[in-house]
């Protein structure tokens, strides 16, 4: 059985076929037909022609009181289930069922993208505290116990005879670098300038972390008072700007980034600007999402955070022409808790 | 002979402190601390010449026992000990009064230099704290304005820990009224109304840890 069978309109017609040949056969029956004789031969050819013009008719009409359904459910096939701009569907339609039906659907799509804003929201509150909770145990856990390991070996080097001072101010140095690379680690995890001082000066340092690190030049430009955010904002404006800048670092060969913070009002922008290489923003979509040229820059992951936040991410960029990724919350939320 | 107090809250590093210190011919170690007001206490009772206090403690933290120490035992010199190598760290270990900033990662190299510089009443930066120090000078130094006095920070730091008021009160010698007027102030100058939002107040301050 095909799926044309089964469809809504093919029942209907089938019901109506139906009624209308046991119709027409007991309207014969009443009018005393008989086919074996000749000259009635006619009227059943007749009564045959009517069946199927009453069925043709039948079809168009019933197409056409379908159409409005057939559009909807194209529609609904249409939406990106990425992309909440394309849910809205049409809110007015002539025909009430019709109507009802894609307006349920539109107040169902609002509370699938709610929810998913909500457990979305949940689900980066978690990685955070779970990334806050490792890096302080990096930091409080191990990193003491190398300090005291370190603290020591010092102590046994200060009466080490000559000959094994060489090799535990070896050690020394390998602890040193451990310890470094341990802090290295937790920064990225979560820097504790972050929960310490806030996010300008964790911002501040992370530029300049940067900018030691590439050699590329960076100048930050601060308005308003971003500290005053909720903090899930705050936390999306460091981590896009981490990736941000990690994707300068590694694709873009840029000599200087700029960043500005702007915060007024139940509004802010993030913009990150460099004067790299560029890339061809077209290349990313028709790539695909997860295996496009792309996949590498991190993009969807800011988008993702930009969206939970509450905003949207903007990159611009052409080949030779460097690169803009820009955060812009319009309209700051409070944050479901 | 320079007389040291340690204040960790971790034994291993206490103990490796101690180790290296007592190793040095001139100086002896008189008292350790586990926490910010131990180490305060420990101060006023055995007035060491140096208090090396870690940055991050419980209770109070080094900084607050360092502003603390300089107010109430000023002639002990205070070292602060800290994993943190960002420059607003420095900042505030220097205005807190510490005459010293060693980096956890640089102990071995830097700390016993440190006392004794600190002891002979000078002051040390490790390399990278002046290095961060200079360019925050060049910068033009940002001042973080801070509603709240060291006292109240005090409090808010005891509050967040889930303090009673009496335990707050014994804690610094207080009388209880003196610190629930403490506490009304507190909520007053941040606008909270809760605990829940102090103790937010004190892990963004870093006053907590989260």
């Amino acid at each position: 059985m095909t799926r044309r069978d089964d469809s809504l309109i093919g029942q209907v017609v089938a019901a109506n076929v139906v009624l209308v040949a046991i119709t027409l056969f007991a309207a014969s029956l009443a009018a005393g037909l008989d086919l074996t004789v000749s000259d009635q031969r006619w009227s059943f050819l007749i009564l045959a022609l009517a069946i199927v013009l009453t069925l043709c008719v039948n079809m168009w009409m019933l197409q056409r009181r379908f159409a409005p359904l057939e559009r909807l459910i194209k529609r609904i096939e249409g939406i990106d289930p990425t992309e909440p701009a394309s849910h809205q569907l049409p809110d007015r339609d002539p025909v009430e069922e019709i109507d009802k039906l894609s307006r349920s659907f539109n107040r169902l799509l609002e509370r699938i993208e709610e929810e998913r804003r909500r457990s979305g929201t949940l689900a980066m509150r978690a990685q955070e505290e779970e990334r806050r909770r490792l890096a302080r145990d990096l930091h409080d856990e191990v990193n003491q116990a190398l300090t005291a390991i370190l603290l020591r070996l010092e102590a046994l080097a200060q009466d080490s005879p000559a000959g094994s001072l060489e090799e535990v101010n070896e050690l020394k140095r390998l602890v040193n670098q451990a310890m470094e690379e341990l802090l290295n680690l937790a920064r990225q995890l979560r820097p504790t300038a972050l929960d310490d001082h806030g996010l300008m000066p964790a911002v501040e340092a992370q530029l300049k972390r940067f900018s030691a690190r590439t050699g590329v030049e960076v100048s930050l430009n601060a308005e308003g008072d971003p500290e005053t955010l909720p903090e899930d904002v705050q936390t999306a404006i460091y981590r896009i700007l981490q990736e941000a800048l990690a994707n300068i670092g590694r694709h873009a060969g840029a000599t200087a980034v700029s960043v500005d913070v702007e915060a007024d009002e139940g509004r802010l922008e993030l913009r990150v600007r460099d004067d790299g290489a560029g890339f061809d923003p077209g290349a990313l979509t028709r790539g695909g999402q997860s295996d496009g040229p792309g996949a590498g820059l991190g993009l969807s992951g800011m988008v993702e955070r930009a969206r939970l936040a509450g905003g949207e991410l903007d990159v611009r960029s052409a080949p030779g022409g460097g690169t803009t990724v820009t955060l812009r919350i319009a309209r700051l939320q409070r944050v479901a808790s | 002979m320079i007389r040291v107090l340690i204040a960790d809250d971790h034994g291993i590093v206490r103990s490796g402190l101690r180790m290296l210190i007592e190793r040095q011919p001139d100086m002896e170690v008189v008292a350790e601390a586990e926490d910010g007001v131990a180490a305060l206490e420990s101060t006023q009772e055995h007035r060491p010449n140096v208090a090396v206090l870690d940055v991050s403690m419980p209770r109070m933290t080094g900084l607050q026992a360092a502003r603390e120490i300089r107010a109430h035992a000023p002639d002990t010199r205070v070292l602060m000990l800290s994993m943190h190598d960002d420059e607003r760290y420095f900042l505030e270990g220097l205005e807190a009064g510490a005459a010293g900033y060693v980096l956890k990662r640089a102990a071995d190299k830097d700390l016993i230099d440190a006392v004794r510089t600190v002891a002979d009443g000078r002051t040390f930066l490790s390399d990278d704290a002046q290095k961060a120090l200079m360019d925050e000078w060049l910068d033009g130094a940002t001042e973080v304005e801070e509603p709240l006095t060291p006292r109240e920070l005090e409090v808010v730091k005891l509050i967040a820990e889930a303090y009673t008021n009496r335990q707050i009160a014994e804690t610094l010698k207080l009388s209880e009224k003196t610190v629930e007027s403490h506490r009304t102030n507190v909520f007053g100058k941040l606008g909270m109304r809760d605990r829940v939002e102090i103790v937010r107040y004190a892990i963004r301050r870093g006053l907590v840890e989260p």
